[in-house]
């Protein structure tokens, strides 16, 4: 059985990027600018980590990414959360409450 | 600024030292405890104990010394160090901040 | 359905991969302006707003190589993270990975052997170039009326057809071949110039091909051509063979001509011919061979159909008959036949019973897996659900269980192959006489190929199902692996429907096989009206030259009969030929004196003592004497069916003519009835005729008790010694030559009985495992029912009935196919009708008493659970 502890490392940041695009599809600035804002800028997230974790998720099926060009400028990729997504998003979730709960009962014994 | 990946490392030292700030222990006994406390949530691999001890222990915030253990066979004893306790501290604060942020976002809209 | 949906996102992605670099850049430069522009809202001047969040990206070429490496790595990494743990996770249960792999071995290595037979025989096309235009006229000889060849005008195909480009003749025999001294038995072939080149066989290794206009009699030295396996084998492969004098058949001939290597003829049955032809001999277009059974063969013209060329001909013989009324009074039907299909048509039926019959071996090697697999996802349970509660998608976990069949499906695969490499070198062993091409069947690349596609699509076929079926089941609760109720159920439907059709499928096999038996049976237990057992045969060649009188040859005939008849352990010997039942038969017709049409029939031509060689009773009358040969008496011995429908079996003293005797013979004796075209056809009557009345060549039969190892030998010296030009070959026993008259019989049936086997033996494991484990399943179940007082009896009666209901439903199923599927088998079968009821209550029997085993172990068990054990087993 794989160790919990080891699977917040890429679930984590999953965590992040699947919720923030369960509120509305967005193109990765917006992704990372968002998530900096509603952590009050505890996390910046940088397109190094960013992108490949898009691309990953993309691949998993989770997200979906869409091309849209705006009436002037470039193209740009927007992504948002397959039902799939929505699925393994909820899971995350639990994950992550049983994680936080956990802690705090160790943290307070 | 911290990114997401530097929570767990930090999570796993934060659990170790939590664990030996309430009593020095020897390895095995300290996955034992770290499951029991957590309501058998948080389990830690041997494969990942054993180098986080050792990092701790490089980085000089526990030390270890071999006792014997209530079955009367040697074991290494773990003990917070006075650096340690600091650490412990500011990881502490550390892991409040993230993980509130974490789930400040999971929370979003739905508080 | 989602899973759907996730696997076209795949596709599409792997469609974009392309482009996905040019994306990739755009997705980036398109976050570098994001980011600048955000920059410059917090008051920053454009250049150096651009500046900051190149800095911040960190350099685009790095972010996009951790793409690209996030983008490989999913797909090669994922590949061999699921082979590995797939390995793994089979290498920790090797019986269960031992039982699939050895049924889809005998699954996958059945269905590799039969394809590459059909392939060979049936698919791939004749080694001649544009061999599909290549064709096969016939004369149906039932129509045509007595002494054809030798009476009345004779229709000629070749100079009519305007459709049928270069028609040719040719006719297979075996020839002597004498080369310094040495003499062997070679395959040769007689054939007219056409056909070579017709077969694209010219031009020739070396020298020219045959001239037709050789075969005439001032012609003194006829030119050959040579196989180039002759050449090297006994001409050293001389490059001055051409002009060469060899000796065939005591006949000196020049070779004028080298085959290319591995030419082979391929023609139909009734052209007698071998393969592999050693010697071709020139011949004359002889018309009449046509009608008297010999085929011809022929290339459609350019721009010319088959049927268009059928029509012609049709056309042209009954022109010919209205013509010749009185000398065609049946008509003249003729056939032409592309040769592809012409030579495989005694062969097809079999075949396709056997594709068949390995096609259901197959599928029930499927489901069994796929049993054996829903059982073992089952007990797996636990597992798949803490992955999935980790995070791994649906997607992840049907490819991870698909790996792991697919990693069976292979080493099955590869052991099928091997065991396929098995079964064909064991064709050579099962001796299928008319297997066409037989040389030809190889594991090829068509094949390997075969087996490969075979193996994929097995996999998925015994895998899919149970894993889609788990993971669906699996969606709902994560982390919980208690039985919940419903999902029990569902498994053990499809479980137990799985057994259903295992059983129903394994039927259909059994009772071909069980027919083929009946069949082979009742070849082997008729009365043959002849006595094989102990007798010997040996074939004499004489030559014409040195034996130019009939006077000469029956005194040799009858020197040989007493130099073997005073052998060692020799109990009779005679003389007569050919034998029953070889391949080549000598008809003719005969009628009585009031007997208008005549009956087409057999005759043997006969020293005294054949008959008591033979083991053929005689009815009335006497035998052929020393005395008739002697004094050259036209007699006759006649079958008692045909003294019975002349002479009401008053036949001795009557007299009978025979097509190539202008005075009718005098009936001495009558013979009993005998089978020698066929051990099916018990409708062709036999006329022994003393040697002299008409001459073939003749085979000494011998009744003896002396192994072949010391008597054939001895036969051979006996008979060469009394000098030259008698050269005796192919001594072999007469049970042989019955044996070998059934062989393709024999073939089929041998091959369905072990794929029906095969099927029964993979049933069985199957019905057996999924009831031990439908049984364990319900342990805690029995522990109830026995801790509330249920006896040990009531349990197994519960387990027993449940395997007894699927068997019985099952066998039901199987019987309806099998009645659907065997009327296809009734060209195969002799003495008994596609419903037998002997074979289906056997069968039935059979699959009954294997089901009871298999489910009377498990039922065994579960009745001796202890109920405190059972009550824990949770």
């Amino acid at each position: 059985m794989p160790d919990p502890i080891a699977s917040l490392v890429k679930g984590t940041l999953d965590l992040l990027v699947l919720r923030t695009l369960e509120l509305q599809p967005l193109h990765g600035a917006a992704i990372a600018e968002r998530i900096f804002q509603t952590t009050r800028g505890t996390f910046q997230i940088k397109a190094g980590s960013l992108f490949p974790a898009l691309h990953r998720l993309e691949q998993d099926g989770w997200i979906e990414g869409e091309w849209q060009t705006p009436p002037k400028g470039r193209r740009i990729k927007s992504y948002r959360l397959t039902r799939e997504g929505r699925r393994h998003l909820s899971a995350e979730k639990a994950t992550w409450q049983r994680v936080v709960t956990a802690m705090s009962l160790v943290l307070e014994s | 600024m911290s990114r997401p990946t530097d929570l767990v490392q930090g999570t796993l030292d934060l659990l170790l030292l939590k664990i030996l700030a309430l009593e020095p222990l020897h390895g095995w006994a300290i996955g034992q405890r770290l499951r029991q406390v957590s309501g058998n949530v948080l389990q830690v691999s041997d494969g990942s104990l054993y180098p986080a001890l050792h990092k701790l222990e490089n980085e000089g915030w526990i030390q270890a010394e071999w006792k014997p253990t209530e079955n009367n066979r040697r074991a290494k004893f773990y003990s917070l160090t006075r650096a340690g306790r600091r650490q412990l501290e500011s990881e502490t604060a550390n892991w409040d901040r993230l993980s509130s942020a974490i789930t400040q976002v999971v929370r979003i809209e739905e508080a | 359905m989602s899973i759907l949906r996730t696997v076209l996102a795949r596709v599409r992605a792997l469609r974009r991969a392309r482009h996905a670099d040019r994306d990739l850049d755009e997705e980036l430069r398109a976050y570098v302006d994001a980011r600048a522009a955000s920059y410059e809202r917090q008051g920053r001047a454009p250049a150096d707003a651009r500046r900051a969040a190149l800095i911040e990206v960190e350099g685009i070429e790095q972010v996009k190589e951790r793409v690209r490496d996030v983008r490989i790595g999913s797909t090669v990494e994922a590949a061999a993270r699921d082979a590995r743990y797939g390995a793994r996770v089979l290498w920790r249960s090797p019986g269960y990975a031992l039982i699939v792999i050895v049924t889809i071995a005998l699954g996958i290595g059945v269905n590799a052997a039969i394809f590459s037979v059909v392939h060979a025989v049936l698919w791939r096309s004749l080694p001649y170039p544009d061999a599909a235009r290549i064709l096969v006229i016939e004369a149906d000889t039932r129509a045509l009326p007595s002494a054809y060849s030798s009476s009345g005008p004779v229709f000629d195909v070749r100079t009519q057809s305007r459709l049928i480009t270069s028609i040719a003749q040719v006719e297979g025999r075996d020839a002597s071949l004498e080369v310094d001294g040495v003499m062997e038995r070679v395959a040769a072939a007689r054939a007219t110039d056409e056909l070579l080149p017709l077969l694209g066989a010219t031009p020739l290794t070396l020298g020219r091909t045959l001239v037709t206009a050789e075969d005439a009699h001032d012609i003194v030295v006829r030119g050959v051509v040579i196989s180039h396996e002759l050449w090297q084998r006994r001409l050293e492969g001389d490059p001055q063979v051409i002009g060469r004098r060899l000796t065939v058949n005591n006949f000196d001939v020049q070779v004028v001509g080298v085959m290319r290597p591995d030419f082979r003829l391929v023609l139909p049955a009734r052209n007698h011919a071998e393969e592999r032809i050693d010697v071709w001999l020139p011949r004359d277009f002889a018309p009449s061979l046509l009608y008297r059974g010999l085929p011809l063969v022929g290339r459609l013209a350019p721009g010319a159909s088959v049927a268009g060329a059928q029509a012609e001909l049709t056309a042209l013989a009954s022109g010919f008959v209205a013509g010749h009324p009185s000398a065609y009074p049946g008509g003249l039907r003729l056939t032409v036949r592309p040769l592809g299909e012409v030579v495989t048509r005694d062969v097809k039926p079999a075949l396709v019973a056997l594709s068949a019959a390995v096609g259901f071996v197959l599928i029930i090697a499927c489901v069994n897996v796929a049993n054996l697999h829903l059982a073992r996802t089952r007990t797996r349970e636990r597992e798949l659900a803490v992955r999935r509660a980790l995070g791994a998608t649906r997607l992840r976990l049907v490819r991870q269980l698909l790996a792991e069949n697919l990693i069976l499906a292979v080493l099955g695969g590869a052991c099928g192959l091997l065991l396929a490499r098995l079964g064909v070198g064991a064709l050579d062993w099962l001796r299928p006489v008319h297997l066409p091409r037989q040389s030809e069947i190889a594991i090829d690349g068509a094949a390997m190929l075969w087996t490969a596609g075979l193996t994929v699509v097995s996999s998925v076929l015994f895998g899919l199902v149970p894993a889609l079926a788990f993971t669906r089941d699996a969606d709902g609760q994560p982390l919980h692996s208690s039985r919940a109720g419903s999902l029990q159920l569902r498994s053990r439907r499809l479980h137990r429907g799985l057994v259903l059709s295992e059983i129903a499928l394994s039927i259909v096999p059994l009772i071909a096989a069980g027919l083929m038996l009946r069949t082979f049976a009742n070849l082997v237990l008729t009365p043959i009206g002849f006595d094989p057992a102990h007798v010997v045969t040996a074939r004499i060649s004489l030559n014409l030259g040195e034996f130019s009188t009939v006077d000469r040859r029956s005194a040799f005939y009858r020197d040989a009969i007493a130099r073997v008849g005073g052998l060692p352990g020799v109990e009779a010997a005679s003389i007569g030929g050919p034998p029953p039942l070889a391949p080549v038969q000598s008809t003719l017709r005969f009628w009585g004196s009031d007997d208008g049409e005549g009956t087409m029939g057999m005759h043997r031509s006969v020293m005294p003592g054949y008959l008591g060689v033979m083991g053929i009773p005689l009815r009335a009358g006497r035998d052929i004497s020393d005395d008739d040969i002697r004094h050259r008496r036209r007699v006759v011995v006649v079958d008692e069916r045909l003294a019975a429908r002349l002479w009401h079996g008053e036949a001795v003293g009557k007299r009978l003519s025979v097509e190539y005797s202008k005075q009718p013979l005098e009936v001495v004796g009558v013979a009993g009835h005998i089978r020698a075209r066929d051990i099916r056809d018990s409708g062709t009557l036999m006329i022994y005729v003393p040697s002299h009345v008409y001459e073939i060549e003749q085979t000494l039969v011998v009744k003896t008790r002396a192994p072949l190892s010391t008597i054939g030998p001895a036969i051979k010296q006996a008979v060469e010694a009394l000098g030259p030009g008698r050269p005796v070959f192919d001594i072999r026993p007469m049970d042989d030559i019955v044996e070998a008259s059934i062989d393709t019989t024999r073939f089929t049936m041998l091959l369905l009985s072990g794929f029906g086997m095969t099927s029964l033996v993979l049933a069985g494991v199957g019905l057996y495992g999924t009831l031990a484990y439908l049984t364990s399943q319900r342990t805690q179940e029995f522990g109830v029912r026995l801790a509330l007082g249920a006896s040990a009896g009531s349990i197994l009666r519960l387990v027993v009935r449940e395997g007894g209901l699927l068997t019985g439903l099952g066998a039901a199923l199987g019987l309806a196919g099998a009645m659907a599927v065997t009327r296809a088998l009734q060209g195969l079968l002799y003495g008994v009708t596609p419903v037998d009821a002997l074979t289906i209550a056997s069968v039935v029997g059979l699959v009954a008493a294997v089901a009871l085993v298999a489910v009377g172990w498990p039922a065994w068990r579960a009745a001796c659970v202890d109920p405190t054990t059972a009550l824990r087993a949770e």
